[in-house]
């Protein structure tokens, strides 16, 4: 196997990054002005450099999100509360048959148990929260919320574009929990179970323009609206 | 290397690493391999902001013995790789597959590009790393060993077995 006759992306990289010195930069440019191919590749990637140069600064995510570090009591909490879940559909939601996922949704203080988080509840910033499920079959989930100022965020998943995978199961846990930020005022927190994975980006937008989201065919939605307060 | 070498401002006066001057300088490259490896912008966004916060939270990941182009490949090659299992073994249920190497990624052979996409998220995670490192970036054995921080001669044979086992699945 042999190495390639073109210029690597990484010596361009480190050329484009200022890394290399007077010499070895002297020589990629050689190089590069010896090949159609690496000449127009140099060109292209200092294009994206520059236009990547222009994107706001690096920005620290608000809300932090702990993968799970709560499970334990949350899981065990959410069988303990399950049992005690209405069945019937709150308003809004749609009517639920018998192989309908339940959802539910938790709060808490770091050092508290957790409880169930109903619509016209109470929390404290510094609160995380955490949704928990029963269903039957696999489905795909995701947890929206704009708070107090507006602003909507993804809570689950907490990276990646498109819902999370929820193996089917009884008190099983969405995959990470969110801790509330200090924007206070009134939230709305959407959760969805769908039978299929969906792209996030039209859903955050929905919410953002109507502060709600229809459930999608194929998906079930529970919606909480609560007070955020501060600590 | 001959001369004096001019250094990224990769570090702060007081011996942090200035995560924000590596993320202007270097998060163009973050990006677009990252786009390569996952085939999506959303995820290679993700992975960018997830690569960079991660300085931020663990600094000491990045120590300076590398260059700071070295250390950000090996970063988000394994980053990727992961993701890329990730989906394949805990996202059973998504229809998704390694994608297609993007039209810029067009350094190797389209055979080549369309094997490494076949099997890459099967193979171990060295011989993945080095498939990327050669196919998608094009770099040669040296650079690979460099990033990879081994021989040159190791590589080599990391690209054998691979292509052994790209060999053997175009068989079946």
């Amino acid at each position: 196997m042999s190495d390639h006759v073109h210029v690597s992306d990484l010596r361009f990289d480190r050329l484009i990054a200022g890394e290399l010195d007077d010499t070895a930069a002297a020589s990629v440019r050689a190089d590069a002005s010896a090949c159609v191919v690496c000449s127009t590749r140099l060109a292209h990637l200092t294009r994206e450099s520059e236009l990547f140069a222009r994107r706001p600064p690096l920005v620290a995510p608000s809300r932090r999100r702990m993968w799970w570090i709560a499970a334990p009591v949350v899981i065990a909490a959410a069988a303990a509360v399950m049992v005690f879940v209405r069945t019937d559909a709150p308003s809004g939601e749609r009517t639920k048959g018998p192989d309908e996922p339940s959802l539910i949704v938790l709060t808490g203080a770091p050092e508290q148990r957790p409880h169930v988080l109903s619509s016209g509840d109470r929390v404290r910033a510094g609160d995380y929260v955490q949704v928990a499920y029963s269903a039957k079959r696999d489905g795909f989930g995701a947890v929206l919320s704009r708070d107090g100022a507006g602003t909507t965020s993804v809570y689950v998943p907490a990276d990646g574009s498109v819902m999370v995978p929820l193996p089917a199961g009884i008190s099983a846990a969405y995959p990470s929990s969110t801790i509330l930020d200090d924007t206070l005022g009134v939230e709305n927190l959407v959760v969805l179970w769908c039978d299929r994975p969906l792209g996030l980006q039209a859903l955050v937008a929905e919410l953002a323009a109507n502060g709600d989201v229809a459930a999608p065919q194929g998906c079930t939605a529970r919606r909480v609206t609560f007070t955020k307060e501060a600590r | 290397m001959a001369g004096p070498r001019t250094e990224p401002a990769a570090f702060t006066p007081a011996g942090g690493v200035d995560v924000e001057a590596l993320y202007r300088r270097y998060g163009h490259s973050v990006l677009r391999r990252a786009r390569q490896i996952l085939g999506s912008d959303d995820d290679a966004s993700d992975m960018v902001q997830e690569i960079f916060a991660g300085l931020v939270a663990r600094p000491a990941q990045f120590d300076g013995r590398s260059a700071p182009s070295t250390f950000l490949y090996a970063v988000t090659t394994h980053a990727c790789l992961a993701r890329l299992r990730d989906r394949r073994n805990r996202l059973r249920l998504i229809d998704e597959h390694v994608r297609q190497w993007i039209d810029e990624a067009d350094r190797g052979s389209p055979d080549a590009r369309a094997a490494v996409q076949a099997v890459l998220a099967q193979l171990p995670d060295d011989e993945a790393s080095a498939a990327i490192y050669y196919h998608l970036d094009g770099m040669s054995h040296a650079e690979v060993a460099e990033v990879m921080d081994c021989s040159p001669r190791h590589v080599g044979n990391l690209l054998a077995r691979v292509a052994e086992k790209f060999a053997r699945k175009e068989a079946s």
